[in-house]
């Protein structure tokens, strides 16, 4: 396998990039960007699926490459995952912005760049590396959310992330910065062998893994890290909520399980009062606050923020399973996070499609009867909300089964009592939407969203839907090739 | 052997159901009606080719004593009963269908009759609009009710059960859009609830002994269900048998219409008349009786069921007779009719002639269906809709003779007239009460003579009211022609029970006319069978032939000695008998031509005092009765459960869990105040949170035990140190770096501090699981004459014949085992003696006392003394009232258990203790108290101190309770 193979996605996220950016700057309105942008997208995701399936990056990589950059197959696993997200957000955006009149090519631009920022952070083995990533995704995020202008909630959302963000970034870098102080090294290995070795100034040490801790923990919007999420997915435009919600997250995980597991993999921070306790800790708040919390939403876009805070919670519940039995753990955070960002595109993308240019649908109410009217135009959000609660056969449910039963298998079967309560919560919200959509008629006086027409976001929609259906079909398939790229991620 | 035929017959009519059921609403009714009869025509015909195989393999020299045509056709699924020996046996239930001698005559009376009733419907429901769902019921009624009566096992005869029963329920409320009959539906589906009921609790009864569901493995087993008792708790309730038995019938009770669940049957004549004739007459009703005789070996094996059923049948028999005397509608007389029919049944089962109860059901189906399409084709006739008023027929004979003979055919035979029919299987039912009122047999005698009268009165009256149906309808002036069209108005709801109906009581069709080829055809099949039938069973005691005892001699088991092909032991039981019939048939049929023949009115019933009249026409009121009772209960317990479930589970389980995960999550919106400093300050105390975490030490105590050692291992904190207290004295004694630190159990016990004692007990097994059905083992008698019993289980023989060697207390002892059964017999002949008898109390108690688990257990003991019950050792401990002060045991200063026996045998260190004198046990040894084995147990104490980089300390304690002997040595169990 070619060096060249490998780097492509990255090499083509930014040769794209550039390209988009001349091309908006001089064509004329009508212009596909957001065609050309999803394509290569795509095209990124299929070649690290490809290397994926091939067994990953071959040895005698250039050091120039791998001192920073891992190129195994959990990154490659994770760049399925961003770019697959990534690819149907500018879909969504394809149809999305065109109709509410916001169609202007910096979005894809955008995307793109805060995509390579994302696969960078996937690829992260240095704290430096990690940070160059973190912020490269971050900073397109904020301008995405702040896209429309006009809206002071957008702006204000933006606002919001962006102070916290930049704090959250602050304390990260800090925490990085002492990690280094304590044991020398800023790539994760050095740092994990020097903590093992007994040799590293442990205070510092401490206080760096609490710092990197809480900095991801914001990243990943894990309670009580979480206050910016609803004021930022709520003002953004849908497709970028969807572009966060989904490729963000999954890199922030990533970047978050090869810190844990790499760096902070050894057994002294495991146990006792290390990592995995604190963060199951994070993870009961998460999920019971994000269930519970979207329960009186009366937005659907709010209710999807706070479900994505509770999904992160069921994922970090891998996480502290993988500190005890490893591979499988992680292989379940893999296939969680990959059917997490089709689940939740597919329900972001049905959000989308409900409205049309002049009445967005948002609320609950702008939904009412719409199952009667347009029932096509209903089911993605059916099987959507469906993966998302965890119900067979969809991918949702596969995701919180491996995940779970990674916990019982850990033993920690509270903590998977917990999510399974907590999930049991949020039945609730999703299966409110389909009541909302099929049992409920709308208001005499209400002005009625109409569906929009948009073969963007019906591909989107089509493509999402099929890969719900898929990964809940024949999870087996995919979970092979997580636990393949787990294993190799812990050596 | 598997028979593909068999498998055939079932599966044709069910698959003419599908297709009706599925498409028959798109197709032409040539093609549902040719799709219908061809289905079940077809079963006949296997039914017949199957038969006649049977009959060749009986009549050969096959060999076989009982043969029967096999289809396996695969195992629906397997169940779990526990088995005798504490296992679970792994129960397969086959879909198995057996054409035997029994099952096979029974699918040649539903194939056959059903074909003919199918063909019947097609000019009966020509005009009706659900013509295909009606004969998909129908089929699939025929579909049910061969899975009844070719299943060979109790759940697959279940399947069937219940799917005629549903087919029943959608039949009687075929024209569901009248409230009236839905009801009806509705009531025979309840009514059958109740019953099937008693069939599964009764299945599961007899599953426990039988240890199979196979028809032939349960009759197999019928002695010993007769031999089981049936114990549920302490109570004994008869043998499994008569348990199991006793809900059997009840299920038929509710499927064969007896008492007490006998009212939904009059009320099912809603549906088409071919549906009266053919489910609610010929077949299904008949499924209790045929149930009876399937299990008729277990049946036989209790009085007390036979009875219960005789004295239940004979009384149906009675009271649906005088109801049906009084009544004024065709299908009513003929429904109650019906019911009395089905009462004679069961009492021929109840008094064990179970082969003259199937010989009636097989006659009762060629008459009482050919009465129902005769009254059918009446009905037709004249465009009555749900029933016909005989008051307002009459002189029918002129317009339909047909009908009209075949008619008279089959009242000949259910009155029992010689030579019908109904006469011959009548007669056998009458003998089998003779037989039992005459001769000595498991019955009483009383029972017989009770079943005799009630039964010659039921016939009487049998024959009459048959007689005045005939009568009325069929003689006399036709009294709805023009000018009589205002005749009778008394009984107009009942009269016009369809709203539909054009003749709203004023009087039918004034043109009547004969029914077409397609219902005559069924008529005159039907007819002649009813008369020639019972020639099938011609009276043995004649010495006639009959074919019909030699033919189900095999398959249907009889009151031993008086089988229907035996020899008869006393001709007076069968002169009165065929005395009582012949009388009843005179009397009855004499009385109704005096009265009725070509008369216009009813006379008689109204000559009979009004109250009585008004009595009987209303049923008895039972239905009155059961719905001030029963049903108003129902109700009112239905209002009641709906309240709780409003107020308790709709409210206290659901919605205030609801409410309070909407308060928290209202609670949790208050937070995200959308003021950015705010944000920043809940991220900094989350932070704080955190940092507590990381900056404070876990201990996080592991221990890790082998044989002899156990390891306390500390969790491995980032730059831990720890310390170790393993003496539980306070002070560190591993003051240094390890991680962990062992305890070398044998060499540190006898000077460890130790907190308490534990006494380990482990109670010892019984090597032989006792009868259950054997209350006490024997009694010891001392030499003082004094009585105990030894109750079961007790320990191991050796154990008590050793023990009463060596105790010197017991001068004499003689054991009786109580029953002859060689179980422990022994005699002791002890040396001592001594004075209180209390003494000797104790001393057996405790060589009695006997384990109840096998399980250890741990008693803790501290410094006060702690009383030992039979409880806390887990062993059964006897009459120890009679000990005023029990054995206690408490911890010396020292570290020791301080054991008082008060008089308990205990065996310390291979002696017998003085069993008044208090001894010390050292930790580590073991002793017997009574039939347990205590070991004693030190509890010590360990103390893990672990402090990190920041020099913040934590620290846990364990109480470890080691489990010591000499040469091995492991933790029991750690407390925190």
């Amino acid at each position: 396998m070619s060096m060249w193979l490998v780097i492509a996605p990255l090499l083509l996220m930014l040769v794209s990039g550039l390209f988009i950016m001349l091309v908006d700057a001089f064509a004329k309105e009508r212009a596909e960007l957001a065609l050309v942008t999803s394509v290569a997208i795509a095209v990124a995701g299929a070649i690290s699926l490809g290397v994926l399936v091939q067994g990953g990056a071959p040895a005698d990589m250039p050091e120039v490459l791998t001192r920073y950059l891992a190129s195994d197959p959990f990154a490659h696993f994770f760049d399925v995952a961003i770019c697959a997200g990534a690819s149907l957000s500018v879909l969504l955006a394809g149809g999305y912005l065109r109709e509410h009149g916001l169609e202007r090519g910096e979005f894809y631009v955008l995307v793109l760049f805060s995509c390579f920022g994302a696969m960078i952070l996937a690829r992260a083995i240095d704290l430096l590396s990690l940070f160059v990533g973190l912020e490269t995704m971050s900073l397109g995020v904020y301008a995405m959310i702040a896209f429309r202008r006009t809206s002071a909630r957008a702006v204000e959302g933006a606002m919001k992330y962006f102070l916290l963000g930049s704090f959250a970034a602050a304390i990260l870098l800090f925490g990085s910065a002492l990690l280094y102080a304590g044991t020398g090294h800023t790539d994760f290995v050095g740092i994990g062998e020097m903590i093992a070795s007994g040799d590293a100034e442990n205070r510092l040490v401490l206080v760096g893994m609490l710092m990197v801790v809480v900095g991801l923990a914001f990243k990943v919007s894990a309670v009580p890290f979480h206050m910016w999420t609803p004021d930022a997915y709520e003002g953004a435009v849908t497709p970028a909520t969807t572009f966060m919600s989904v490729s963000v997250k999954a890199a922030a995980f990533a970047v978050f399980v090869r810190v844990c597991m790499v760096a902070l993999g050894d057994e002294s921070v495991m146990t006792a009062s290390g990592w995995p306790t604190a963060i199951a800790g994070l993870a009961v708040l998460t999920m019971v606050y994000g269930n519970v919390a979207a329960i009186v939403q009366k937005s659907i876009k709010r209710m999807l923020a706070y479900s994505s805070i509770a999904h992160a919670g069921y994922v970090m519940v891998g996480l502290v399973a993988a500190a005890e039995i490893g591979a499988p753990a992680i292989s379940a955070v893999l296939f969680y996070l990959l059917a997490y960002t089709v689940s939740n595109a597919l329900a972001f993308g049905s959000l989308v499609v409900m409205g049309s240019r002049g009445k967005e649908a948002v609320h609950y109410d702008d939904l009412r009867g719409v199952g009667r009217r347009h029932p096509m135009a209903a089911l993605p959000f059916v099987i959507g909300v469906l993966s998302l609660m965890g119900f067979p056969p969809t991918a949702g449910f596969f995701g919180k089964y491996y995940v779970f039963n990674a916990a019982v298998q850990a033993g920690d079967v509270w903590l998977a009592i917990v999510g399974v309560l907590a999930s049991a919560v949020g039945a609730y919200y999703y299966l409110r939407v389909i009541v909302v959509m099929f049992m409920q008629e709308p208001e005499e006086d209400q002005v009625l969203a109409v569906p929009m027409k948009s073969g963007y976001v019906a591909t989107a929609l089509a493509a999402s839907g099929a890969a719900v259906m898929a990964l809940g079909m024949m999870p087996g398939w995919f979970l092979d090739v997580a636990i393949e790229a787990a294993r190799q991620l812990l050596g | 052997m598997d028979n593909l035929p068999v498998l055939w017959i079932v599966l044709l009519p069910l698959a003419g159901a599908i297709m009706n059921g599925l498409a028959g609403r798109f197709a032409s009714r040539r093609l549902v009606a040719a799709v219908a009869v061809g289905s079940v025509a077809g079963a006949f015909a296997l039914a017949v080719s199957s038969f006649i195989e049977l009959y060749r393999a009986k009549h050969g020299d096959t060999g076989i004593e009982d043969p029967a045509l096999i289809a396996d056709v695969y195992t629906w699924f397997s169940i779990g009963v526990p088995s005798f020996d504490g296992g679970f046996l792994d129960l397969p239930i086959q879909v198995r269908f057996v054409f035997d001698s029994l099952s096979g005559l029974m699918t040649l009376v539903v194939t056959g009759i059903g074909t003919l009733i199918h063909i019947y419907s097609l000019g009966y429901m020509s005009e009706e609009k659900s013509y295909a769902r009606f004969f998909a019921y129908l089929n699939l009624f025929t579909a049910s009710m061969l899975i009844l009566v070719l299943a060979s096992s109790l759940p697959l005869m279940f399947v069937g059960w219940e799917g005629v029963g549903l087919c029943s329920y959608l039949l009687i409320g075929f024209w569901y859009e009248n409230p009236k009959y839905a009801a009806a539906g509705r009531k025979a589906f309840i009514a059958n609830r109740v019953g099937d009921f008693g069939v599964l609790i009764g299945m599961f009864a007899l599953v426990f002994v039988a240890r199979s569901f196979e028809f032939t493995e349960i009759n197999a087993a019928a002695g010993q269900l007769g031999a089981t008792p049936f114990i549920i708790g302490d109570a004994q309730l008869g043998t499994v048998a008569t348990f199991a038995t006793l809900f059997l019938f009840l299920g038929c009770t509710g499927k064969s219409a007896q008492i007490p669940l006998y009212v939904w049957l009059p009320d099912a004549m809603a549906g088409p008349t071919p549906v009266s004739a053919l489910i609610h007459a010929a077949t299904m009703v008949t499924a209790g009786v045929y149930l009876c005789c399937r299990l008729s070996p277990v049946f036989l094996e209790s009085a007390t069921t036979l009875s219960v059923i005789a004295i239940v049948g004979a009384l149906t028999a009675f009271l649906a007779a005088t109801i049906a005397v009084v009544q004024k509608e065709m299908k009513k007389i003929l429904a109650y009719s019906t019911v009395s029919q089905l009462g004679f049944m069961f009492a021929a089962v109840g008094v064990g002639a179970f082969a003259a109860g199937f010989f009636h059901v097989f006659t009762h189906a060629f008459f009482k269906a050919c009465l129902f399409l005769g009254a059918g084709s009446v009905m037709h006739a004249v465009h009555a809709h749900g029933d016909a008023n005989i008051f307002k027929l009459g002189g029918m004979k002129k317009f339909q003779p047909i009908t009209r003979w075949t008619f008279l055919l089959s009242c000949a035979a259910i009155a029992g007239v010689p030579l019908f029919s109904g006469f011959f299987s009548k007669d056998e039912i009458l003998l089998g009460a003779a037989n039992v009122a005459f001769n000595d047999t498991m019955l009483a005698p009383w029972v017989g003579w009770f079943v005799l009268v009630v039964l010659f009165l039921a016939a009487t009256m049998t024959a009459f009211y048959m007689y005045r149906l005939y009568y009325l309808t069929f003689t006399g002036d036709y009294r709805s022609a023009e000018g009589h069209g205002d005749g009778e108005h008394a009984d107009e709801e009942h009269g016009d029970d369809h709203a539909g109906d054009d003749d709203h009581g004023h009087g039918y069709d004034p043109h009547p006319h004969e029914s077409e080829g397609s219902m005559t055809f069924p008529l005159i099949v039907l007819g002649a069978g009813a008369t020639l039938v019972g020639l099938l069973g011609l009276p043995h005691a004649f010495h006639l032939p009959n074919w019909w005892g030699h033919w189900m001699e095999p398959s249907i088991a009889h009151l031993a000695g008086f089988g229907p092909t035996d020899e008869i032991p006393n001709m007076t039981a069968v002169y009165v008998a065929m005395a009582a019939g012949i009388a009843a048939m005179a009397i009855g049929v004499g009385g109704a031509t005096v009265l009725y023949r070509n008369k216009n009115e009813d006379t008689f019933t109204t000559s009979l005092p009004k109250k009585l009249f008004d009595f009987l026409f209303d049923k008895w009121r039972v239905d009155e009765l059961y719905d001030a009772t029963i049903i108003r209960f129902n109700k009112w317990a239905a209002m009641l459960a709906g309240r709780i479930d409003k107020s308790f589970v709709d409210a206290i389980l659901t919605k205030w869990p609801a409410w309070g995960v909407q308060g928290a999550s209202w609670l949790f919106t208050r937070l995200q105040v959308g003021v950015v400093h705010a944000y920043g300050l809940v991220l900094v105390v989350g932070m704080s949170g955190l940092a507590w975490w990381f900056f404070y030490p876990q201990a996080d105590v592991e221990v890790e035990t082998t044989m002899d050692s156990a390891t306390l291992v500390a969790g491995r904190g980032l730059g831990y140190e720890y310390r170790f207290d393993v003496d539980g004295d306070g002070a560190f004694d591993v003051p240094a770096q390890p991680t962990r630190v062992t305890l070398d159990l044998d060499d540190d016990i006898g000077e460890r501090d130790v907190l308490r004692v534990v006494a380990l007990v482990r109670a010892a097994i019984a090597p032989e699981p006792w009868p259950a059905d054997r209350a006490a083992l024997g009694r010891l008698v001392s030499a003082s004459g004094n009585v105990y019993e030894l109750q079961p289980p007790v320990e191991a023989l050796e154990d008590l014949e050793a023990a009463l060697e060596r105790s010197e207390a017991i001068e004499s002892v003689t054991f009786e085992p109580i029953d002859d059964q060689p179980a422990f017999t022994t005699t002791a002949e002890a040396r001592g003696s001594y004075d209180e008898e209390d003494y000797l109390a104790d001393r057996l108690v405790l060589l009695i006392a006997k384990p109840r688990s096998t399980a250890n257990d741990h008693l803790e003991v501290g410094v006060s003394p702690r009383v030992l019950t039979g409880d806390d050792l887990g062993i059964g401990w006897q009459a120890s009232e009679s000990n005023s002060t029990p054995m206690s045991v408490h911890v010396t200063e020292e570290g020791k258990l301080l054991v008082r026996p008060n008089g308990a045998v205990v065996q310390y260190q291979g002696e017998f203790m003085d069993p008044e004198a208090e001894f010390e046990m050292a930790v580590g040894e073991g002793a017997r108290f009574g039939g347990a084995l205590v070991r004693v147990l030190p509890i010590v104490q360990a103390t893990v101190e672990v402090r990190n980089a920041f020099g913040n300390v934590s620290r846990e304690t364990l109480d470890i309770t080691l489990e010591a002997a000499p040469g091995s040595a492991r933790v029991a169990e750690v407390a925190r």
